[in-house]
């Protein structure tokens, strides 16, 4: 059962091992290492607060564009080789293929978390570190559905990684614009300011709370409660599920 | 050509049905919360700003206001931003105009926002950072510091406060686009103070010097005068 999407998975592992992706990863951790001792020299105190924030910020963000940037390109380059129509061209359902990919692809986002997270267990309890890799998983296992997303429906690779980023610093930033929205310059609110609040907030409703995952907080002061650590799976269960399902509503109407 | 949505199987049109709704019913129970007074924290060092700015300032400043104006903000609430801290206030306002130094929201905020609180000492304080700041920039900032006057006067009831404010304006603000009215608000405010004298000067020097072009403005100030000595002989 389900060796096809076994087959897929297995194959996209595989990409990325042969893609380099492992070493472009290791040469991002040593620059963020080097970046967050070159910083703690200059720093007079908090060194290990500031190492940590800085090598925690980098990473997150190297974690983020390396694993957009691998299912994007895999995913067009399958489509422009053709490969995808030989893949579909067996006798498998649509949302097999899906499922492979995306199970590939969630394989790719748990090694980027866990050798991202392994230096900051250097300067900070494992424990709390812990935390934060499995909601960085989480984090990277969104972006890569969005990604699958965009590069399926928009089939270039710049149109779908410029939709991916921009898909990330709105989720990232979506809830400081509704604080922002809110809080108009008069006290009397007028219809433009009721519209704009609405709009972002409406925008909002279908962004997931990426603002809430993966925060440096939890690795150099407290780590999450149990609530906001139920309330990151959740989220990311949530969004799985919704993105896989309009990935595979646009999947089942593309011809191939 | 797509092909038709019937061929989507029904099952993965419910997931995505059911997906979207326990998504916007997640999102609406953990609405993002007002930040509160208590939540504005100490304004980062100039240069730290410089290095998040990545050589760009502007934009970064634009942000940075609309970002302290969110706290303490509460819609409806007669009197917002009562309960800032005003030093750290000041922080963030002076480095934001560090960063845009062109840039008049930061001193409309201070003057018509900020000042705008039933605290006379968040008032007080508030004020004369408009007037120190009026200095670095006083052809661009003046209207700032005549709002600033406007609450010296009216808000505070503290006449001196206000033709100090005045005073300023017309001694410093001589740009072109300065409008009479800003320059001349020093006169008015003498007059409220019962300094008709100096009044009478200051609007007799303007009239000599040919600073007034205007027939109509030339005219009220000629009347204005008139006036003023009419009040002193009694």
């Amino acid at each position: 059962m389900l060796i096809f999407s076994r087959t897929i998975a297995r194959i996209t592992l595989l990409e990325a091992l042969r893609s380099r992706l492992i070493w472009v990863a290791v040469a991002a951790i040593g620059v963020a290492f080097g970046a967050a001792q070159f910083l703690s020299q200059v720093a007079m105190i908090e060194v290990a607060q500031i190492q940590v924030a800085i090598m925690a910020a980098l990473l997150r963000a190297t974690g983020v564009f390396l694993l957009a940037a691998f299912c994007i390109t895999s995913l067009v380059r399958e489509a422009n080789d053709k490969i995808t129509e030989l893949f579909l061209s067996q006798p498998a359902a649509r949302w097999e293929y899906y499922l492979g990919k995306i199970a590939g692809c969630a394989g790719v986002a748990m090694v980027l978390a866990a050798g991202f997270s392994l230096p900051l267990a250097i300067y900070s309890p494992a424990v709390q570190v812990t935390v934060w890799a499995a909601s960085f998983a989480c984090e990277l296992l969104i972006i890569a559905a969005i990604s699958i997303f965009c590069a399926v429906s928009l089939t270039q690779v710049t149109s779908a990684f410029a939709a991916t980023a921009g898909f990330y610093l709105l989720a990232r930033s979506i809830s400081a614009m509704q604080v922002i929205a809110a809080t108009p310059i008069t006290l009397e609110q007028t219809w433009t300011d009721a519209a704009l609040k609405w709009i972002v907030d409406a925008i909002a409703l279908a962004m997931p709370a990426l603002d809430r995952m993966t925060l440096t907080g939890w690795i150099i002061d407290q780590p999450p409660a149990a609530s906001e650590i139920s309330g990151v799976l959740l989220q990311t269960l949530v969004y799985l599920l919704l993105i896989g399902a309009a990935t595979l509503v646009d999947l089942y109407r593309k011809n191939f | 050509m797509e092909r038709p949505f019937s061929t989507v199987p029904r099952g993965i049109l419910a997931a995505l049905i059911l997906a979207l709704v326990v998504q916007i019913g997640l999102r609406s129970a953990h609405p993002p919360p007002a930040p509160r007074a208590a939540d504005l924290p100490p304004a980062p060092a100039t240069r730290s700003l410089a290095v998040a700015s990545f050589g760009d300032p502007i934009p970064l400043a634009k942000v940075l206001m609309l970002y302290l104006q969110a706290f303490d903000y509460q819609s409806g609430d007669r009197a917002p931003y009562q309960a800032l801290d005003y030093d750290r206030l000041q922080g963030w306002l002076t480095r934001i105009l560090r960063l845009d130094p062109k840039g008049q929201y930061p001193l409309m905020a201070a003057s018509r926002l900020y000042a705008d609180v039933p605290s006379e000492a968040k008032k007080r304080q508030i004020l004369e950072f408009v007037y120190q700041e009026f200095f670095k920039d006083p052809d661009r900032r003046w209207q700032w510091l005549a709002h600033a006057a406007a609450v010296a006067k009216h808000g505070l009831k503290d006449l001196p406060l206000a033709q100090k404010y005045a005073a300023a304006i017309q001694k410093y603000a001589v740009g072109e686009d300065v409008p009479l009215w800003a320059r001349q608000m020093e006169i008015f405010i003498l007059e409220d103070m019962n300094e008709l004298e100096t009044a009478r000067i200051m609007i007799g020097g303007y009239i000599e010097k040919g600073l007034i072009k205007h027939p109509g403005e030339l005219r009220f100030l000629e009347n204005r005068l008139k006036e003023l000595e009419a009040r002193i002989k009694k």
